[in-house]
């Protein structure tokens, strides 16, 4: 049985979880984001539940559709470093081009030295 | 009966609804783009969806700051949404059981390997302090990278807007490189993938195959878990 508003829920138990999250980082003074913390929280519930609720994961499923539109205006905020990227260039184009290349030549290797593990 | 044209423009561009309905408007014109063009990673909907917004918000002459503040209530879901990536994570953990060795070694030595050249390549190539911070999170994916980013005192849109970069060319690139390098596995592919490019790896990892797909976004849920809790406690 899923009325349409059985979303709310979902909603209410992710907003449970990063309530939890910021309080506990604050509480323990931990620099780690809050909602990280609150991710880790969920992970943890789910783990110890060993399942996780058809509906819960079909409407996270569904949240996650939103999730690159919400990323829209934390982006547009680059606006306000227009200055920082014209003058620091170099290092923002060589980080991007060689840590990505350091990044998969790490996960080449690794497959090489385990290649017998896979498949 | 007397008009107030610049009035009614004022209240109009003023308006935080504006700010919304530009960024939906925008971003469902990259959504169309992105899937007319067959899923091309450089018309990801939102890097097509934030330059666009980007140029209406400056032709407007709209404050960036009131244009964050307009949309904050979008900004504000990104938190359960973000907490919400415990589900994937946990949908596809039951991965690691015969490979957990390989797909260790494989998230730790990314992960070193990439923080570890990001600051050396950062400080070597001259960048400030909030810079080399906002590079810091890169690999991780963009709702957790903006959380981390202002945790250790960089920029949330400069951080936001290198890490959909880094999906982009990883997503681009990262495929055939890969393969170039030996990697013959879809599994091993899809992981590294995941590692290297977040989300947009994982999308087109998903176009390689369902097993490449699911060891894609394994290897992103660990790597944001991982960059989120170690970048933090090293570098606050």
């Amino acid at each position: 049985m899923d009325s349409g508003l059985g979303m709310l829920r979902t909603v209410l138990v992710l907003c449970g979880f990063q309530l939890l999250g910021e309080t506990l980082a604050a509480l323990f003074v931990l620099p780690v984001p809050g909602p990280v913390v609150g991710m880790c929280a969920l992970l943890l519930v789910l783990i110890l539940r060993r399942r996780v609720t058809p509906q819960f994961q079909r409407h996270s499923h569904a949240l996650f559709a939103y999730l690159p539109l919400l990323l829209v205006p934390p982006s547009v905020g680059v606006l306000l470093h227009l200055e920082l990227i014209m003058a620091q260039w170099p290092p923002i184009v060589a980080v991007l081009t060689l840590t990505l290349l350091i990044s998969l030549l790490a996960g080449a290797l690794v497959f090489r030295l385990s290649r017998s593990r896979w498949t | 009966m007397m008009l107030d044209p610049v009035g009614a423009w004022a209240t109009l561009t003023n308006s935080p609804v504006l700010d919304i309905a530009i960024t939906v408007g925008c971003y469902q014109f990259g959504l169309w783009c992105y899937l007319r063009s067959g899923r091309k990673p450089f018309l990801l909907p939102v890097f097509v969806g934030f330059v666009l917004t980007a140029i209406a918000i400056f032709l407007l002459q709209r404050p960036v700051a009131d244009y964050l503040r307009g949309t904050e209530p979008m900004t504000v879901l990104l938190g359960p949404v973000t907490v919400a990536l415990a589900v994937p994570l946990y949908e596809n953990l039951y991965l690691m059981a015969r490979l957990w060795w390989p797909l260790l070694l494989m998230l730790l030595l990314t992960t070193i390997s990439v923080c570890a050249s990001t600051l050396w390549l950062a400080d070597v190539f001259g960048a400030s302090a909030e810079l080399s911070m906002s590079l810091a999170p890169k690999a991780a994916t963009t709702p957790i990278a903006i959380l981390i980013a202002e945790a250790i005192g960089g920029y949330q849109g400069l951080a936001a807007v290198v890490v959909m970069l880094t999906g982009i060319l990883g997503a681009m690139a990262g495929p055939s490189l890969l393969r170039r390098l030996g990697v013959s596995d879809d599994a091993a592919l899809g992981f590294t993938l995941g590692l290297s490019a977040h989300a947009v790896g994982t999308a087109r990892g998903f176009e390689i195959s369902k097993r490449c797909g699911a060891f894609a976004a394994l290897g992103m849920s660990l790597m944001g878990l991982t960059l989120a809790v170690a970048l933090p406690l090293l570098l606050a």
